[in-house]
């Protein structure tokens, strides 16, 4: 039975959905699966953990571990490994998470391999399903190495609510801090708002919207359906929209269960970063925009009839339930 | 009348003059070479035209009134030249008549009327001239008092004149001529009072002076006349009025053929000219001596100013400025100039090294104080250009304003490596992949999927080259119009085919901001191409391409003949090979394409093809023709933002909004992008449809 | 300061790529810089220029790479370095990361800067691996450089809860992101003067190790076979009355698609 390490991605004090994903893949593949979790404030977590999947759960809690910093923590991960003698260590698809694995891969002189979208266990060697070529092509990687470290893609794994595992914390010991590199301060995102990359629904404005008034309008929208709100490139250019709000090749990458894009054309740079999405909603005036050609529905329409007449529907939606 | 005070009024007049001429034409000596000395009999012709006619004043329909005024000044001063050497002949020897002109023959009466009629017109629109700018103020004119006192010394000139007429007419009619004065007076023709109706009015305002005075009128309105006269010579060469004396020459020299010089090709391998800094325009010094006649001969009319789109919409482009700044660079730097043209002769190139480097210091020190780009000109107002040549089509004195705005980007771009960095994705994107876009060149021939066109690769025995160009095979709304294009040419039975991936940006808009590294490489590329497969006959929807492949692509090597799509298609229907249905409906205008237009002279056909698939014609705009108002791409700006000032496209579009159509129609894919960007910002897409005339051709043709 | 920067040949990722018999079809193929890596090169030119740091440049496998290492001259580096050998073909991260561990100690460099990550292999592995290897203080996803002093820098790095100022000590390895500069076209002045400049090409005895020394016949991974992804299709578009299609859609979407 193959041992898996998953490495709980905790952002304000709430375990990501990624971790859950990661441990019912791994029950789902028969194997043993552990998670290790890292941070000032972890410990209070244990139980929410086992109840996602694991078996066992290697906390490290020490003041020192608030800031993310990717030499600790990734011993932290190591010692994790050894210590359950992890053949496959995953970690969800996160800036810390590709920091991590290759330190701990070299660490473990294991392969590495990000951004995988599968995983076949049943053969001699493991073997992995991965982009490659910008995303533009897929790759089957065999792994040469006994241990494998992998990041994986967000929302590659589904979670199995029916799924759980059982309390077994094994306290970690702190290591040393990099004295190296060290980090002087965090410049947080804006509070309140919701994290793209985290958001289950992420409803997009683009060019349609013209100008604050539209993207106001669309905003609640966003609101209505606690979704995260993102961007085009061409409200940021605009200066209406923050950049760290831009969806697409040189913004955020998203795979939310539903994406919604309000007057956006659909751009290949926009689509880039969106096209992982599960469910796929478009609204533009124009019928031959290039959204249309992924949307899975798609609304043709002035957004600022439709996005009220949205607004209305899903109300009355919720009111169903 | 006095021999003596004659003599040495003309000696010393004469010799002021030839001495600031002499310092003008060393200066333009000095300055780099231009050849504008072949097909002399194109030349006169020009000169007959445009500087003797006048063409750009009188023939333009806006402010004709104006344009008259200053025709009838000019001419009348071509005419009143005989009278004014009548006159100095007379300061000599009293009764003096010229050669043919004198009382015995009917020529001498008749420019005797002549002289007198149109020195009252002169008078008259002297007057209009102060009128307008003193009272009308047109918003081109700089009220300079350099005006105000030229104007005032023609009218001093006009009045002298009659006076000293009206003084003569008095004395000899009056007086009974007590001092024995010469004058016309042919049994045949009668005396000349007779027929100088003007002179006679002249008269009858100092009638009233007795014979004493008016002798002494008559003689000190002579002498007036000849030393304003003089004086008036001897300004001219001092500011905007100098153009009296060089605008006959600065037209006889304008480029022929193509309307302006062709942006000079570098020798970027040429060490030396790193060395000099001699790419580009970097120093006013390398001017060449045809601009430098260019820059003594601006009127400063404002016309340019007036037409140009940057201008209208707020930018510092102001040419009025450019050609004043410049000017006053090149007089300020005058003595260097000609101090360093001297030295550039003294260098011997198999000379010793040292005495070379010596010399060559010697010049640096010669340059200007000022920067070119910067100082004198900044730097947003020669990036604000789009080479639309308004400005050249209107001035009347054939000023070539462009070239030297994209001289200077060269010299930005390879000496300075200043340049709008902006500029950057889409000067990589044809680095990498021929486009400005950047997409992969892989995909330029997939706008022809399904259309069976045919490709050089697999057929190049073909009559024409369809030259598909950038937009028309990667913006998805050109597209459409390479697709309605080949679809005229199948239905016509054209044997056409495209070079599919192995075609290449042009390299256009790469030349128009001064890089002319990126131009050359992909110039040479494509020219290996269609050599390669030995294209004569290209067709193209662009008119940037158009331009470029025939006009800029001879000198590397080169030479094919490209004419437009609208040039083919009438062609086509001529033959009688495309028949079109008179089917559209809805109300049509044109939107003239400045690089078809005034580049590539093409204005009737484009309207034919139009008047044959509209039966309401085509409404024209009030902007059109020679003088189309710019979408605002060309110059490499549609790859740079517009931050300052009013958009042009929005500008044009809404000249558009207000003439109340339904439809535009453009011919450059460039036009059709801002267009319809344009109608969209104003929220008028939906009303008024913007498109290219292969569009319009295909939906109507049977 | 003494810089070492990275520069991978890869394939252009504007054109399509086409997959046959698990292969990636080679016909018009046509090969760049890393677009990471040249945000590297921009990074180092930019130091060289702000703090006269000098500049070396290191390539690694990819045949001839010598136009994309005098772009890079032409964009400001002084001197480059290209390794290849026979032995390097089935190269994974961890054996470039090796290869790169023997350049570095040949010389004496302050500062290693490489692109996060390869637009062939979208892996990010190597830059951070070298890290391990050499015992270095690394930072990756890096969108600023600011220098302190000889001996120290401070960087941004682009974090999952925002952005992190990070101290690092030299020597020190950062891998950047495309979104820390926009690397220089290079200029005429510049292609000319790299077109007479050296490349230093050798193979891994030239650069005084071998191919047990770096591992190379032990790839961790290896490729075997490419496929291509699957394309998305549009859906079901609606045109027509506002609130009629709207509803409609709401419907689906909650019903057919359960997203809501």
């Amino acid at each position: 039975m193959a041992k898996v390490l998953v490495v709980a991605e905790i952002k304000k004090g709430n375990i990501k959905s990624s971790t859950t994903e990661l441990l019912s893949k791994a029950k789902s593949l028969g194997a043993e699966a552990a998670t290790v979790a890292i941070g000032a404030d972890v410990g209070a977590l244990a139980p929410e953990l086992a109840n996602a999947g694991s078996d066992t759960q290697y906390i490290l809690e020490d003041a020192g571990m608030a800031f993310f910093s990717a030499g600790p923590y990734a011993s932290a991960v190591v010692d994790a490994a050894k210590q359950f003698e992890a053949d496959l260590i995953w970690f969800g698809f996160s800036e810390s998470g590709k920091a991590m694995a290759p330190r701990v891969a070299a660490q473990l002189d294991a392969a590495c391999a990000t951004e995988i979208t599968d995983i076949d266990l049943s053969g001699k060697h493991v073997e992995v399903i991965r982009p490659a070529i910008t995303n533009k092509v897929m790759q089957r990687v065999k792994v040469n190495t006994p241990k494998l470290v992998a990041v994986v893609r967000a929302g590659a794994f589904e979670a199995d609510t029916g799924i759980t595992g059982s309390e077994n914390v094994v306290k970690l010991a702190a290591p040393e801090a990099d004295l190296k590199a060290v980090i002087e301060e965090l410049v947080s995102e804006a509070s309140g708002e919701i994290d793209l990359a985290d958001a289950d629904v992420v409803v997009s404005v683009g060019r349609g919207a013209k100008d604050q008034a539209g993207i106001d309008l669309v905003r609640e929208l966003a609101n209505d359906l606690n979704a995260g709100f993102g961007s085009s490139r061409a409200m940021v250019d605009g200066g209406f929209m923050a950049h760290n709000k831009q969806v697409g090749q040189t913004g955020k990458i998203v795979a939310p269960t539903l994406y919604i894009a309000i007057g956006i054309s659909g751009a290949i740079q926009h689509l880039a970063g969106m096209n992982g999405s599960k469910v796929i909603l478009a609204v533009n005036k124009d019928p031959e925009a290039p959204i249309f050609n992924v949307a899975d529905y798609g609304i043709v329409g002035d957004l600022f009839e439709v996005v009220p007449l949205l607004r209305e529907e899903i109300a009355k939606q919720k009111r169903k339930r | 009348m006095n021999p003596i005070l004659m003599s040495l009024l003309l000696l010393v007049a004469l010799a002021i003059f030839g001495r600031t001429m002499y310092q003008k034409i060393r200066l333009l000596m000095a300055l780099e070479p231009a050849d504008r000395f072949d097909n002399i009999k194109k030349r006169f012709k020009n000169v007959v035209v445009f500087a003797i006619g006048q063409k750009r004043l009188v023939g333009r329909k806006k402010e004709r009134a104006s344009g008259l005024m200053h025709a009838l000044i000019f001419w009348g001063f071509c005419i009143l030249l005989i009278r004014s050497v009548n006159l100095y002949g007379e300061g000599f020897v009293s009764g003096f008549q010229l050669p043919l002109l004198g009382e015995d023959s009917i020529l001498g009466y008749v420019y005797m009327a002549l002289k007198d009629i149109m020195e009252a017109v002169v008078l008259l629109m002297v007057l209009y001239a102060l009128f307008r700018r003193a009272v009308q103020k047109p918003k081109r004119l700089h009220n300079t008092w350099e005006a105000y006192v030229v104007l005032g010394l023609i009218a001093i000139l006009m009045i002298s004149d009659l006076l000293y007429d009206g003084s003569r007419y008095n004395l000899i009619m009056l007086h009974g001529n007590p001092a024995q004065l010469h004058y016309f007076d042919n049994p045949t023709y009668g005396s000349e009072f007779l027929w100088t109706p003007i002179t006679a009015g002249a008269a009858a305002l100092v009638s009233g002076m007795g014979a004493e005075a008016l002798g002494v009128a008559m003689v000190a309105m002579f002498w007036l006349h000849i030393i304003t006269q003089l004086t008036f010579l001897n300004i001219l060469p001092l500011g905007k009025h100098f153009h009296v004396i060089t605008s006959l020459p600065n037209v006889f020299f304008k480029n022929l053929g193509y309307p302006h010089q062709t942006p000079k090709l570098l020798d970027l391998e040429d060490e030396a000219a790193w060395e000099d800094e001699t790419l580009g325009l970097n120093h006013i010094h390398q001017l060449n001596w045809k601009q430098g006649l260019d820059l003594y001969t601006c009127t400063e009319c404002g016309r340019c100013k007036e037409v140009c789109p940057t201008y209208t919409t707020d930018k510092p482009l102001n040419l009025y400025d450019f050609n004043d700044a410049l000017k006053k660079e090149m007089l300020a730097n005058a003595d260097n100039i000609i101090k360093r043209a001297g030295l550039v002769r003294r260098i011997d190139p198999n000379g010793e090294a040292n005495q070379i480097e010596k010399i060559k210091s010697e010049m640096i020190d010669l340059n200007s104080s000022k920067q070119l780009v910067g100082d004198v000109i900044a730097l947003d107002t020669l990036w604000a250009c789009t080479t639309c040549r308004a400005c050249e089509s209107v001035c009347p004195v054939t000023i070539e304003h462009v070239p030297r705005i994209i001289a200077m980007r060269q010299g930005q771009t390879l000496m300075a490596e200043a340049y709008p960095k902006e500029l950057n994705p889409s000067l990589k994107g044809l680095e990498r992949n021929g486009n400005p876009w950047g997409i992969g060149y892989d995909k330029r021939a997939d706008w022809a999927d399904g259309l069976n066109v045919k490709k050089m690769a697999e057929d190049s025995d073909v009559d024409y080259l369809l030259w598909v160009g950038c937009a028309g095979s990667f913006d998805d709304r050109s597209k459409k119009v390479s697709q309605g294009l080949v679809k005229i040419l199948q239905h016509a039975g054209v044997n056409f085919a495209i070079l599919g991936t192995e075609e290449k940006c042009t390299g256009d808009f790469a030349r128009r901001v001064g890089n002319e590294m990126l131009y050359q490489m992909m110039a040479e590329e494509n020219i290996a191409t269609l050599n390669g497969y030995q294209v004569k006959n290209i067709i193209t929807a662009c008119p940037h391409c158009l331009n470029t492949l025939k006009h800029e692509f001879p000198p590397l090597g080169g030479s094919y003949n490209v004419i437009h799509h609208t040039e083919f298609i009438h062609k086509l229907i001529i033959e009688g090979k495309l028949h079109l249905n008179k089917s559209f409906d809805g109300v049509l205008t044109y939107h003239d394409p400045c690089y078809l237009g005034r580049y590539h002279g093409v204005y009737d056909q484009p309207r034919f093809i139009l008047n044959s698939l509209s039966s309401q014609g085509v409404h024209e705009l009030d902007r059109c023709k020679q003088e189309s108002f710019c979408c605002g791409a060309g110059g490499g700006r549609m790859w740079m933002e517009e931050t300052i000032g009013k958009r042009i496209n929005q500008e044009r579009a809404e000249e558009i909004v207000a003439k109340d159509t339904s439809h535009v129609a453009v011919g450059c894919p460039f036009c059709l992008t801002m267009i319809e960007d344009g109608m969209k910002d104003l929220e008028k897409e939906e009303e008024i449809r913007t498109l290219d005339i292969a569009e319009l051709v295909a939906a109507h043709m049977i | 300061m003494k810089i070492l920067v990275t520069a991978k040949k890869v394939v252009d990722v504007e054109l399509t790529m086409h997959v046959q018999d698990g292969a990636i079809v080679q016909d018009g193929m046509q090969y760049v810089i890393n677009a990471w890596d040249e945000s590297a090169v921009e990074a180092a030119v930019q130091l060289k220029e702000s703090h006269g740091a000098e500049t070396t440049l290191v390539s690694v496998g990819g045949g001839d790479n010598s136009d994309m290492i005098r772009r890079c001259y032409a964009m400001g580096i002084e001197q480059g370095i290209h390794i290849e050998d026979p032995a390097l073909a089935k190269a994974d991260s961890s054996i470039y990361a090796r290869v790169l561990q023997k350049v570095y100690e040949k010389g004496d460099y302050d500062l290693i800067l490489t692109g996060k990550q390869a637009q062939d292999t979208d892996s990010g592995q190597t830059g951070i691996i070298l890290a391990e290897y050499l015992g270095l203080p690394c930072v990756s996803n890096v969108v600023g450089i600011d220098v302190v002093d000889d001996q120290h820098i401070q960087v941004s790095r682009s974090g999952d809860s925002g952005t992190e100022i990070v101290s690092l000590e030299l020597p020190a390895v950062v891998n950047v992101d495309v979104s820390i500069n926009e690397p220089r076209l290079p200029q005429m002045r510049g292609i000319m003067m790299a077109k007479k400049k050296k490349i230093d090409v050798m193979d891994l005895a030239g650069l005084g190790t071998s191919a047990d020394a770096v591992n190379s016949a032990s790839p961790k991974s290896e490729v075997l076979e490419f496929m291509p992804t699957e394309t998305r299709k549009g859906g079901q578009k609606f045109e027509g009355d506002a609130a009629e299609i709207t509803a409609k859609v709401v419907e689906l979407l909650a019903n057919e698609a359960k997203a809501l």
